[in-house]
C-alpha cells in the first residue's frame, strides 16, 4: 500500500486523467465530514484508518480543510469505503455524535462521474461538495442494491457482518427457545488466550446462579468468527472484547444489536475510556466493564440476565 | 520492596485452584514475551499503530493478573503511540524491568 498526501485539490485533474487513460484499473472514492469527526490530526487519521487503507494499492488523501477530507484509491475493492464507513462509526466519530456515519463519508464512483467530477473540481470546493452531496441519496440507494445483489437475501448488521435469510430465521428460531434452554449459552469473544482463559473459568463456575447447571462457553478471538457462532447459537449473553484481532468489538456488538435489539452484550476492555463508553452506549450495549475486573461483577451481569429473562430459574 | 503482583483478585476468580492458575500463569509468560518482542519490533520499524496495539495486549493480561504497576506502564506506553523512538526506548527499558520483576514475583507459584 502506498499513501500520497495531498494539501489541496491541484492534482486531483491529474489524477481523473489518469482513471481515464486505463478504465480497467478499479478505482474508488470517498469524502469524509471531518467536522463530524473527533479532533484529530491528518497523521491521526492516517494511522487510524490504516487498517482499511491497506486493503487499497495506492491512496491518495486530499487534505482540504478542518471540513472534508476526500479519498481516492486504486484497488480490485472498490467498496472499501463500507469499512471506512464502519470504521468511522466505531472508532471516530465525536463522542456522543448522533450522526449516521453513512452521513459522515460518501462514496462516489470516479470512473462513471468522471467528467461530473472534473467539472466540479475546475469550479472549486463547493461545487465539488455539491456534487457528492447531491449523490449522496443516490448513492446510499446504488449501495443497497450492491448489497442486495452481492449478498444474495441478505440483511441485517454493517457491510462486514451480514447475514442469510436463513441464518436469520435459524437465530430467531433459536431466541424462542432461549427461555427453556436447560444451559446458559454464552459467547466470550477475546484475542488473547490469557484473559479468554480466565473469563472462561470464570463463567463456567456461575452454576450456582443458574440453577446448578454449568453454562455452555464457547470461546472465539476474532469478529468474524463470532458473528458466525452468533448467528449459529443465538447465545444468552455476549462478552466482546473491543481491540480485537480482525477489528473492534463496537462494530460486532453493533451487528448483534441491529440484528436483535434484545440481545445480551456485555463489552469486556481494558480501554475503559469514556470515548469507548461512549460508542458502546450509543450501541445500546448492555454493560461496559474495564479490566482489571472481579467475579463478582461477572456475576452480576449473569444474574442480571438470568433475573430478567430466566425468573423461574433464579435460585 | 512492594511485590510487583496481587494476587487477591486472581485467586478469587479462579477460587484459589492452583493447577489452573499455573496453566494462566504460563499463558501470561508466552503471551507477555510476545507481546515485549513485537513492542521492540514495533519500536525499531517505527511503527506506531502496532505500538498502540502490543501495549494495549500486555495492558489487558497485566491488569487481569494484578500486575498494576506493568499495566500503568502499558497504559502509558498505548497512550504515548506517537512519541518520539528516543522515548520509546525508555518505555521499553521501564517496561522490560517491571515484566522481569513480574516473571521472577510468578515463579514460585509455577
Amino acid at each position: 500500500m502506498k499513501i500520497v498526501e495531498h494539501s489541496g485539490l491541484a492534482p486531483f485533474t491529474s489524477l481523473m486523467d489518469e482513471m481515464e487513460q486505463d478504465p480497467s484499473i478499479p478505482w474508488g472514492m470517498a469524502r469524509v465530514k471531518k467536522n463530524y469527526l473527533r479532533s484529530i490530526t491528518d497523521q491521526a487519521f492516517i494511522l487510524a484508518t490504516t487498517p482499511v487503507l491497506q486493503e487499497a494499492d495506492l491512496i491518495h488523501i486530499f487534505f482540504i480543510d478542518g471540513k472534508r477530507t476526500f479519498l481516492v484509491w486504486k484497488s480490485p475493492q472498490k467498496s472499501i469505503y463500507k469499512r471506512l464507513r464502519a470504521l468511522i462509526g466505531t472508532t471516530l466519530l465525536q463522542p456522543g455524535s448522533k450522526i449516521q456515519a453513512s452521513v459522515v463519508v460518501t462514496p462516489i464512483d470516479p470512473q462513471t462521474r468522471n467528467e461530473e467530477l472534473k467539472a466540479a473540481i475546475k469550479s472549486g470546493i463547493e461545487a465539488l461538495d455539491g456534487l457528492f452531496d447531491n449523490v449522496q441519496e443516490s448513492a446510499t440507494a446504488e449501495e443497497n442494491e450492491y448489497d442486495h445483489n452481492s449478498t444474495s437475501n441478505t440483511q441485517g448488521g454493517p457491510a462486514a457482518l451480514v447475514a442469510t435469510s436463513a441464518q436469520i430465521e435459524h437465530y430467531q428460531q433459536l431466541c424462542k427457545e432461549k427461555r427453556y434452554r436447560k444451559q446458559l449459552h454464552i459467547l466470550v469473544v477475546e484475542d488473547q488466550i490469557f484473559s479468554q482463559k480466565l473469563l472462561c473459568d470464570v463463567l463456567r463456575s456461575v452454576r450456582a446462579h443458574n440453577n446448578n447447571e454449568t453454562p455452555l462457553v464457547d470461546a472465539v478471538d476474532g469478529i468474524q468468527e463470532a458473528w458466525k457462532l452468533y448467528l449459529k447459537k443465538a447465545p444468552d449473553i455476549s462478552f466482546v472484547d473491543l481491540g480485537l484481532s480482525d477489528g473492534s468489538g463496537h462494530t460486532l456488538a453493533r451487528a448483534m444489536k441491529e440484528l436483535d435489539p434484545g440481545a445480551t452484550i456485555i463489552i469486556v476492555t481494558a480501554n475503559n475510556y469514556e470515548e469507548e463508553l461512549s460508542v458502546a452506549r450509543q450501541n445500546n450495549v448492555d454493560g461496559f466493564i474495564g479490566k482489571p475486573y472481579n467475579k463478582k461483577q461477572i456475576f452480576d451481569c449473569i444474574e442480571r440476565y438470568v433475573g430478567t429473562f430466566k425468573p423461574s430459574r433464579k435460585r | 520492596m512492594v511485590s510487583p503482583i496481587n494476587l487477591d483478585n486472581l485467586h478469587s476468580m479462579t477460587d484459589g485452584n492452583a493447577e489452573f492458575e499455573r496453566e494462566i500463569f504460563r499463558l501470561f509468560l508466552v503471551s507477555s514475551r510476545e507481546a515485549m518482542a513485537s513492542l521492540r519490533l514495533s519500536c525499531d520499524q517505527n511503527n506506531n499503530e502496532m505500538w498502540g496495539k502490543e501495549a494495549h495486549a500486555l495492558k489487558g493480561i497485566s491488569l487481569n493478573l494484578g500486575a498494576d504497576a506493568l499495566g500503568a506502564l502499558c497504559k502509558h506506553a498505548q497512550e504515548s503511540a506517537a512519541a518520539p523512538q528516543a522515548d520509546k526506548e525508555i518505555m521499553l527499558a521501564a517496561l522490560e524491568h517491571e515484566l522481569t520483576r513480574v516473571h521472577e514475583a510468578l515463579q514460585p507459584f509455577m
